[in-house]
């Protein structure tokens, strides 16, 4: 008998709607044949499934209802079916297509060489890119930390620098200050060794032309001065071929060439021209060389240097 | 005394030695003499279902120990599915003629009235019921390998005339007749059906 038919005739068997006659022969056949009772269960599957299905007709529905619907078992079961009916639509409208099914089917590549190659790029792709990511990213942080880090480190360098210059401004102003100072207090010694000069005159020397000297070349001779004991003050005078400037400054230093006096000076009317003449206080001086050095200020209000002298002192 | 009084068929009960007698009958060895014993079951099972018994299973005990008996009695079968085939339907006849049948067949007709409706909590105790069924089929299915849980979903789905023709590609695809898909989608139900009545007896419990 044809599948169909055979079908058909089970589910007339089930729903109670055949002859006495042919319903013993189903159920001889379906005792003692296994197979035949495998295709008895699959047609009550079938038939509960229409059922729930609303697939039966009226007639039908009602043997259903009326023959088969029997046992507590069979309720149970299409109750199930009804369930089993609902995961089904459930689970199939969001249908379940694996990803390597994806791929081929939209590549549309079937052969197991290309699908190799196909799968083995994917992989690739799938693990490389990540990766590509990951690293680029963790580059980008460094260069953006290492970037920041030079930002941070110029800015620094900036600020030290300006705190260099700002600290050699000090420097040099204070520099200046001292310099001030002391060529003030230099005019104030002047000041005070001239009001003593009219008590008791101080040994005085004369340099000479400075300027003439350095320009016979070679080494200056060092000129010899003896500061007498009880000596306070001890006058030199620097003549000038020429009074150019408004005012001169004079530098003494000692042989370690540390400035031990400096002073700020106008030219006196002296015997023969113009000179500066320059009062120093005796107690600088201990037996040994020095270097006297007389700048003029020019317009610009800068030191140019006029003379060296080079002094040979012996104390008394 | 007591044994020369004789023992009524309806008194008798199965005893070990009876019952090893019937597997014998059917098989040398004894596993596959059980197994034989199950399938003859199921379709004694089936064969009551089928011709409107409420309780088969009943009636396929009554069935089972009437054989068991006729053969400790000394009674020699040959085929004894066919043997128990031709009991079962004595059993029958005897249910469809017994007093009690009757009776149920009365009760049967008074509950089943159409004259009594279904309320809004039978409607709601129903939906409520068929909400842990379904709960209970999900949590069964997943004890399912995937691809056959995938399969039941792909079975079972509704698409009208394409049934027919994506069943016979499923069966093409596993190398099989549609005959044994559908045998085998028919043990994946029952599997099912059973997990989901003791989960839900299960459920009743809590």
């Amino acid at each position: 008998m044809p599948t169909i038919e055979l079908d058909k005739k089970l589910t007339r068997y089930l729903l109670g709607d055949l002859s006495e006659q042919e319903r013993i022969e189903i159920e001889d056949r379906y005792l003692s044949n296994g197979e035949f009772f495998d295709e008895l269960v699959v047609a009550e599957d079938e038939l509960i499934d229409d059922c729930v299905r609303g697939k039966l007709s009226r007639k039908d529905r009602e043997l259903f209802e009326q023959n088969f619907l029997t046992s507590a078992a069979r309720r149970e079961r299409v109750k199930s079916s009804r369930a089993l009916m609902e995961f089904a639509d459930m689970h199939a409208a969001t249908p379940h297509v694996s990803w390597w099914r994806r791929v081929r089917s939209a590549f549309k590549l079937e052969s197991p060489a290309m699908g190799f190659v196909l799968a083995t790029g994917f992989m690739m792709l799938i693990v490389g890119v990540p990766l590509v990511v990951i690293q680029m990213s963790k580059l980008r942080s460094d260069l953006k930390g290492l970037q920041s880090e030079q930002l941070a480190q110029n800015q620094r360098e900036k600020e030290l620098d300006k705190l260099v210059a700002q600290q050699k401004q000090q420097n040099d102003e204070l520099n200046q200050a001292i310099n001030r100072e002391r060529a003030e207090r230099g005019e104030l010694e002047q000041e005070v060794a001239r009001l003593r000069e009219l008590q008791a005159p101080p040994p005085t020397f004369a340099l000479g032309f400075g300027e003439i000297e350095r320009s016979k070349g070679g080494p200056p001779e060092a000129m010899k001065l003896t500061v007498p004991r009880g000596a306070e003050v001890i006058k030199l005078r620097l003549d000038l071929l020429k009074d150019q400037y408004e005012n001169y400054l004079v530098v003494v230093e000692n042989a370690q060439q540390h400035d031990i006096w400096r002073g700020s000076l106008q030219a006196t009317k002296a015997e023969r021209g113009k000179a500066v003449v320059v009062r120093l206080p005796s107690r600088l001086f201990v037996t040994g060389q020095y270097k006297l050095t007389l700048s003029g200020t020019n317009d610009k209000r800068e030191y140019e240097v006029i003379s060296d002298f080079n002094l040979d002192i012996t104390r008394k | 005394m007591m044994e020369d009084q004789p023992v009524y068929k309806k008194d008798w009960v199965l005893t070990g030695p009876a019952f090893d007698k019937l597997l014998a009958c059917l098989d040398s060895d004894l596993n596959e003499a059980g197994r034989k014993l199950l399938d003859i079951r199921r379709k004694l099972q089936k064969f009551f279902e089928c011709n409107r018994c409420p309780d088969p299973d009943e009636l396929v005990d009554m069935t089972i120990d009437r054989g068991a008996r006729r053969i400790d009695e000394g009674v020699e079968v040959r085929e004894l599915p066919s043997y128990l085939t031709q009991i079962a339907r004595f059993v029958l006849k005897e249910h469809w003629a017994s007093p009690q049948k009757k009776m149920d067949e009365i009760e049967d007709e008074g509950s089943g009235s159409p004259l009594v409706a279904p309320t809004v909590d039978d409607a709601r105790n129903a939906k409520e019921e068929q909400e842990e069924r379904l709960e209970c089929l999900e949590k069964c299915s997943g004890k399912l390998v995937p691809v056959e849980r995938q399969r039941v979903i792909d079975y079972y789905y509704e698409q009208g005339r394409a049934k027919i023709d994506k069943r016979k590609r499923m069966a093409a695809d596993l190398r099989i007749t549609l005959g044994n898909l559908r045998v085998r989608m028919h043990r994946t139900r029952e599997r099912l059906e059973e997990c989901i009545l003791d989960c839900l007896s299960n459920k009743k419990r809590i």
